[in-house]
């Protein structure tokens, strides 16, 4: 059985009597030798949601100060401007981001004089395989944001529905439910109105590229709609760059060799290009094979191979991206792969941020720097 | 054992005698060497330590502990160790005190996204929804990385690994 063979791994794994005295000593040395590290570590917390809630205040205050004459701004235009200026739509010429007007009274389901919740779209943002969807649910209690009983989900075709979460503006900001406590500051929380930004996603294929979809907006547990608005799916910009000289990389581990033909970047996104050269036999299901189809000889050299492959392709669909004006950006990893004809493409997605994808002037891939045509 | 006169020194040296395998474990599974493992369980009970936490019930005391070693070691792997050393790297200094069959290299090989949500649901028993909260994620999104470190599982171990 799956589990079994898992916690059978698992068991193997324990700490060594000395080792565990050791752990113990160091870790209450270095919780002793540091007494300012306890109230620093409450600071640091408190200094990053400071320094967030001066960052938004500020933005909200550039904002009001720039083009308000200080009234008439809805919560739907203030987070579109933030949700712009945190993903620097403008600053990286991202034109698959697609905003939405707000709409009328007479468009939105459950209208506000009967004290119904109200869904009212924000933006979407085109990331390769997954499409963002950005949309303001009002009114709401904070805990919306947080995972518990009650969510909201959104689904194209009312059969595959796709949870939504509040927007964290803070990639870095994490907290574990039930032991932290989420405040309206660590989301897009509009405390007067009860206005919660949500995100949430679609599927590349649920959609046809170029056209639009209607989303469907569903309140759980109630499974209640509470909205529906279309969405824009443009065409995704992208620019393909091959290697001059493919990367070569083998497994240490193993007699195996593949290349990183090159890199297809979008402004949220970025494929890796993998040609597996020594090991076709693990890709044996996208050759139409099964496991019970391979020779004995083949299925062990299989299960010998296939760890020591993953860790050789992780390691090279990493890296750093080197900009035009001296910064970096670090692509930390890759969330799947899809077989085209021998290659792999290896997808790697960065929501909340974008890139200028014409800026991208070198990457770093395994200690290898690459120029870019 | 001498015991630094912290105020929650008694009750914490308990939660670790409790939970240090568990800890070790997840940090195993990040760090692929005993070493770094062992880096990251200490700086998780030091910030247990620190922090002077207090938890309502044994559970919520294992979550905090499995989420706060799983953050510690993906900064540790972001900051310091570039994904770049593995077993291999350390086997100069010392062999492991335990066995890593099959199924635990293919646990090792995972992308780390799927690894924390492994552990808790297949060797911890919790549900998708339990580790949803546990981890502030939506219940579809651990069930798809369930889903997902199942299949990658099926396709390193080939016929070795049942469904």
């Amino acid at each position: 059985m799956t589990n079994r063979q898992i916690r059978d791994a698992y068991d193997k794994i324990n700490i060594s009597p000395q080792a565990a005295d050791e752990i113990w000593l160091r870790a209450m040395e270095s919780a002793e030798v540091e007494p300012q590290e306890k109230g620093a570590g409450l600071g640091k917390h408190r200094g990053k949601t400071i320094r967030r809630t001066i960052l938004i205040a500020a933005v909200i205050s550039a904002f009001f100060a720039v083009t308000a004459f200080g009234i008439g701004y809805s919560i739907h235009q203030q987070r579109q401007q933030e949700l712009r200026q945190k993903m620097q739509i403008d600053a990286h010429r991202v034109e698959s981001y697609v905003e939405y007007p707000l709409p009328s009274e007479g468009e939105r389901l459950g209208a506000a004089e009967t004290e119904e919740i109200t869904v009212t779209p924000l933006s979407s943002s085109l990331s390769g395989e997954l499409i963002y969807l950005y949309f303001n649910v009002s009114p709401v209690e904070l805990s919306l944001a947080d995972c518990n009983e009650d969510g909201i989900c959104c689904s194209v075709d009312g059969e595959k529905w796709h949870f939504a979460s509040g927007v964290f503006p803070d990639p870095d900001f994490s907290y574990t439910p039930g032991v932290d406590t989420l405040r309206p500051e660590d989301v897009m929380y509009d405390t007067e109105t009860k206005t919660l930004t949500m995100r949430s996603f679609l599927r590349i294929d649920e959609v046809e590229t170029g056209g639009t979809a209607e989303v469907r907006v569903l309140l759980y547990p109630e499974e209640k709609e509470i909205g529906r608005f279309t969405i824009q799916i443009p065409e995704l910009e992208s620019r393909t760059c091959l290697f001059s000289q493919p990367l070569r990389f083998s497994s240490d581990e193993m007699d195996m060799t593949g290349s990183v033909l090159g890199v297809e970047l979008s402004p949220t996104c970025m494929y890796f290009i993998v040609e597996n050269e020594g090991a076709e036999l693990l890709h044996y299901a996208a050759r139409g094979l099964t496991w019970d189809e391979l020779t004995p000889e083949e299925q062990e050299l299989c299960r010998k191979s296939n760890a020591a492959w993953a860790r050789a392709v992780d390691r090279v669909t990493r890296g750093t991206l080197h900009m035009a004006d001296g910064t970096d950006f670090e692509v930390s990893g890759c969330n799947s792969g899809n077989d085209e004809n021998g290659l792999t493409k290896w997808f790697a997605d960065w929501p909340l941020q974008t890139i200028d994808i014409n800026a991208v002037t070198a990457i770093t891939i395994d200690g290898t720097r690459i120029e870019l045509n | 054992m001498d015991t630094a006169p912290l105020r929650t020194a008694r009750s914490t040296y308990d939660i670790y005698r409790e939970h240090l395998n568990t800890v070790y474990r997840v940090a195993f599974t990040y760090m692929k060497n005993p070493f770094d493992a062992e880096d990251a369980a200490q700086e998780t009970f030091a910030r247990l330590i620190r922090s002077g936490q207090r938890f309502r019930t044994p559970e919520k005391e294992k979550a905090w502990l499995i989420v706060t070693v799983s953050n510690i070691c993906k900064d540790m792997l972001r900051r310091h160790y570039r994904s770049d050393r593995s077993l291999e790297d350390y086997e100069h200094l010392a062999a492991p005190a335990h066995e890593i069959d099959q199924t635990m290299e293919a646990i090792l090989a995972l992308p780390e996204k799927y690894k924390t949500v492994v552990y808790l649901f297949y060797y911890e028993g919790y549900t998708a929804r339990e580790i949803a909260k546990l981890l502030g994620e939506k219940p579809n999104t651990v069930s798809t990385r369930i889903n997902r470190a199942r299949h990658l599982l099926k396709t390193m171990l080939g016929g070795d690994f049942d469904d």
